[in-house]
């Protein structure tokens, strides 16, 4: 108990150093990055979806700094092709002078991979990604390569350009653990983000943690203790998106097609767990499922024609599906 | 970011102590919740059994029913002690506990979790720490300061209102203000018909009958119906038969010119009187001469045969007999000084019941019951000798109608009004309902001038005014100038209908 004990007390301080590292290069933007951070030591993909030049790619690379972790960032294009992200076979000469086939690794094989505007690329390009983020190999001419863990994709996307663009298909969304939006900053925030790229010195995120520290931390937050009661709050709220369910409120039976799948419910879990060590917990609580819902769940929810001609977000029907959701011996969501 | 250092955790100690403190903790939890909800139930209890006591008293008032009053108070006693015995005994489970102290003191499922997952030890290996950590702050909260008892406001302004009305109800003057308008509404409604006085129309100049409605306030009834029970108990059916037992005694002694006195005094029920006659003869009997002794011995041998069904009464006359027949004179003289003692013991025990029969009477007539009185007793004999009372105006209470003319009365063949007592028409709470209509000692009922009906609540009317002079019918105070139905027929052949109608 006393090696736990040390190992959740390390788990807390890199993870607190992490944040802090990024905020010292990353002005404002606490909350995406605390869910940056608790993908990441979830085992999850991230997509952070916001307007240009927010520094969404910044924040991707200062996490990367911060970590010891190999980072490669594939920018997404029209043109981009499969092979350009999983690699490809060549032909090369062997020092016999005979010639054979070589697998020369594509981007994709890094700790951390920055999908730049992914949703440039075609789905055909997209789906590259599919293997690789779910089982962590990449399968090229029958042969299985693995990809080095720990592996994170964390993509980035525009949600207002649509000229050339290529929405990620339902299958590649559900594949990231939470989509995290960004908006612009605060006043104050934009004050101090000018300030500090407009000068000659760039502050740099320092590194706290390296790629085996990483995997102890993800193997932790997967032995932290959660209640049945807390586990049915999950599948409550997870059922309540599913508009042919029982429980399902009028919102969703009205607006949403599609609900959030059982890895959405996974993603609910696992996040619950990081959140209850960052918060000094050793159990997850009905608050950690409940800030965990929207980030989860919102890139899997899949909205009728009604709700966009009413101008309906995932996180409207978010909000009230967890307002209406009460957990049990609870006061309410 | 919230954080705490995990340095603050308590990291040792044995799984299996850290789970026995922190169910231990949980236990206190329980009992603490187990009191806030009795606590919190007392209220709703209280205004439950309150508010079906109060409908108890309308209810019982409208359906003119004590069964109907004591069994919705019944119900409502039995709902708020069920309320408070199952809040009681339901003691929360040690999650659902571990869960309501989670919730109100922010604890984060702390406490839950620990709780639920104690048995599976192994399932996480983070459980350990959690438990322990759930032990730690478990044992550092105090229930009562963190689950304070409830105070349920609107319970508690339910069963204060419920009490303030009950009290109200109880205490205000049942003949007037809110208490008798309450009672009126709620009094049973009478089937109306269409008789009229005299069988004649309004336009005639008669008056309409108004529905006749119980005027007896509920609960003035209620105790008058105990009050009678209670009577009812305690009275003596012996007594009626040793009062006859005397009074045939009395009979036989009046044969005799030595005990004629005596026999009279006894048939009088002037038994102090009848005794002293009776020592007084004792000590005379050596100066009888032989047909005074004969006389005597046939008037005491008949007494003893007349009291035969009491034994010592018997036996006392027949010893005097004797004794006189053999010239025992001492012997006989003791046993007439026992008779006379006899007497005075009986005179004590009659006088009561007297008293007790007549209140049993009043009450009857009040309550409108006839016929109760107890096995042996024959209702009208208690009234036609009381003293003072002449045996012939009895023949109606006889019959146990005669006190049908109480507004109680309703639905009741009534008894001839003539031959009616006074007292028979007051009820048991002395109020005059029909007043005397007294004929002439030998003028038919048919030479009656009527006179005139006068209704009235404040009318001073002497309780015994003839017939021709004048004729009254007062209602009783708590209700308007009302007639009960009954008595409708009978008023319109004794009385002229009042002026003006």
């Amino acid at each position: 108990m006393q090696a736990l004990d040390t190992e959740v007390r390390s788990f807390q301080r890199t993870a607190r150093g992490l944040q802090e590292s990024i905020g010292r290069v990353i002005v404002g933007y606490e909350e995406q990055i605390r869910q940056v951070v608790v993908a990441m030591l979830a085992g999850g993909h991230c997509l952070i979806e916001g307007v240009p030049g927010l520094g969404k790619t910044r924040l991707v690379r200062t996490i990367a700094e911060a970590l010891d972790l190999e980072f490669s960032r594939i920018q997404f294009t029209p043109d981009l092709m499969p092979a350009d992200i999983t690699g490809t076979t060549i032909i090369h000469a062997t020092d016999t002078g005979d010639r054979a086939f070589r697998f020369e690794r594509g981007p994709v094989f890094a700790n951390i991979v920055l999908a730049d505007e992914i949703n440039r690329a075609t789905p055909k390009t997209q789906s590259a990604l599919l293997e690789a983020m779910e089982e962590q190999t990449v399968t090229i001419a029958r042969q299985t390569h693995d990809i080095q863990a720990p592996f994170f994709v964390i993509a980035t996307q525009n949600p207002i350009e649509m000229e050339g663009t290529y929405p990620l298909p339902e299958a590649q969304l559900d594949r990231f653990f939470f989509k995290i939006a960004v908006g612009y900053p605060e006043r104050e925030d934009l004050e101090l983000i000018l300030d500090r790229t407009t000068v000659g010195r760039v502050p740099k995120a320092t590194r706290v943690a390296e790629r085996t520290e990483i995997q102890s931390m993800i193997r932790l937050a997967r032995d932290v203790p959660i209640a049945g009661h807390v586990t049915r709050y999950a599948v409550d709220l997870i059922k309540a998106t599913h508009p042919d369910g029982a429980d399902a409120p009028d919102i969703t039976r009205r607006f949403v097609r599609f609900g959030a799948s059982p890895r959405a419910g996974q993603a609910l879990i696992m996040a619950g767990k990081v959140m209850a060590l960052l918060d000094g917990r050793l159990n997850v609580s009905y608050d950690d499922i409940r800030e965990a819902f929207s980030p989860a769940v919102r890139h899997r929810l899949l909205l009728n024609f009604e709700a966009e001609a009413d101008g309906l977000t995932a996180d409207n029907i978010l909000n009230e599906i967890a307002m209406k959701t009460r957990p049990e011996g609870g006061p309410g969501g | 970011m919230a954080t705490q250092d995990f340095a603050e955790r308590p990291g040792s100690g044995s799984l299996e102590q850290a789970r026995a403190e922190l169910l231990h903790s949980v236990d206190r939890f329980r009992r603490r919740i187990r009191t806030a909800g009795t606590a919190r139930m007392i209220p709703r209890a209280a205004a439950v059994a309150l508010w079906a006591a109060l409908a108890g008293e309308l209810f019982g008032l409208r359906f003119d029913s004590t069964a109907a009053r004591s069994g919705i108070i019944a119900v409502g006693v039995v709902i708020g002690v069920a309320l408070l015995s199952h809040s009681f005994m339901r003691r929360p489970s040690p999650l659902s506990a571990a869960l309501e102290f989670d919730v109100r003191l922010g604890l984060k499922e702390r406490l839950s979790t620990a709780v639920e997952l104690a048995d599976s030890p192994g399932k996480f290996l983070l459980l350990p720490s959690q438990i322990a950590d759930a032990a730690r702050r478990a044992a550092a909260i105090e229930p009562s300061q963190a689950y304070r008892l409830p105070l349920p406001r609107l319970d508690m302004l339910a069963a204060l209102v419920a009490a303030l009305l009950l009290a109200a109800w109880h205490f205000m003057p049942s003949q007037s203000g809110i208490r008798a308008s309450v009672t009126s509404m709620l009094e049973p409604p009478v089937e109306r018909t269409d008789e009229t006085i005299g069988g004649e129309s309004s336009a005639d100049g008669t008056i309409p009958i108004e529905p006749a409605t119980d005027r007896l306030e509920r609960s003035t009834r209620d105790r008058m119906r105990d009050s009678l029970e209670q009577l009812e108990r305690i009275s003596n059916p012996e007594a009626q038969a040793l009062r006859q037992r005397l009074a045939d005694a009395a009979e036989a002694l009046m044969e005799t010119r030595v005990a004629r006195d005596a026999g009279r005094r006894l048939s009088g029920e002037d038994y102090p009187g009848a005794a002293e006659a009776l020592r007084e003869l004792s000590e005379s009997l050596d100066k009888l001469n032989s047909a005074e002794r004969q006389e005597l011995i046939e008037g005491l041998e008949d007494a003893a045969a007349a009291t035969s069904e009491d034994e010592l009464l018997s036996s006392q006359f027949s010893d005097a007999a004797l004794s006189l027949e053999n010239y025992q004179d001492r012997s006989a003289a003791e046993s007439i000084q026992q008779i006379a003692q006899r007497i005075e013991e009986a005179e004590a025990m009659l006088e009561s019941e007297q008293v007790l029969q007549s209140r049993i009477e009043q009450l009857q007539r009040a309550l409108g019951i006839g016929g109760t009185e107890p096995a042996g007793q024959e209702s009208g004999g208690q009234t036609s000798q009381t003293k003072g009372s002449s045996g012939g105006e009895d023949s109606a209470s006889e019959d146990g109608q005669g006190t049908g003319l109480t507004s109680g009365a309703q639905g009741r063949e009534l008894g001839d009004l003539e031959d009616m007592g006074a007292e028979t028409r007051l009820d048991a709470l002395g109020n005059l309902e029909v007043v005397e209509l007294e004929a002439g000692q030998d003028a038919p009922t048919e030479s009656f001038e009527r006179p005139q009906l006068q209704l009235g609540r404040k009318m001073d009317v002497s309780l015994n005014p003839s017939a021709g002079e004048m004729g009254a019918v007062r209602a009783r105070r708590d209700s308007n100038n009302q007639i009960p139905l009954d008595a409708m027929p009978w008023i319109s052949r004794y009385f002229s209908p009042p002026e003006g109608q």
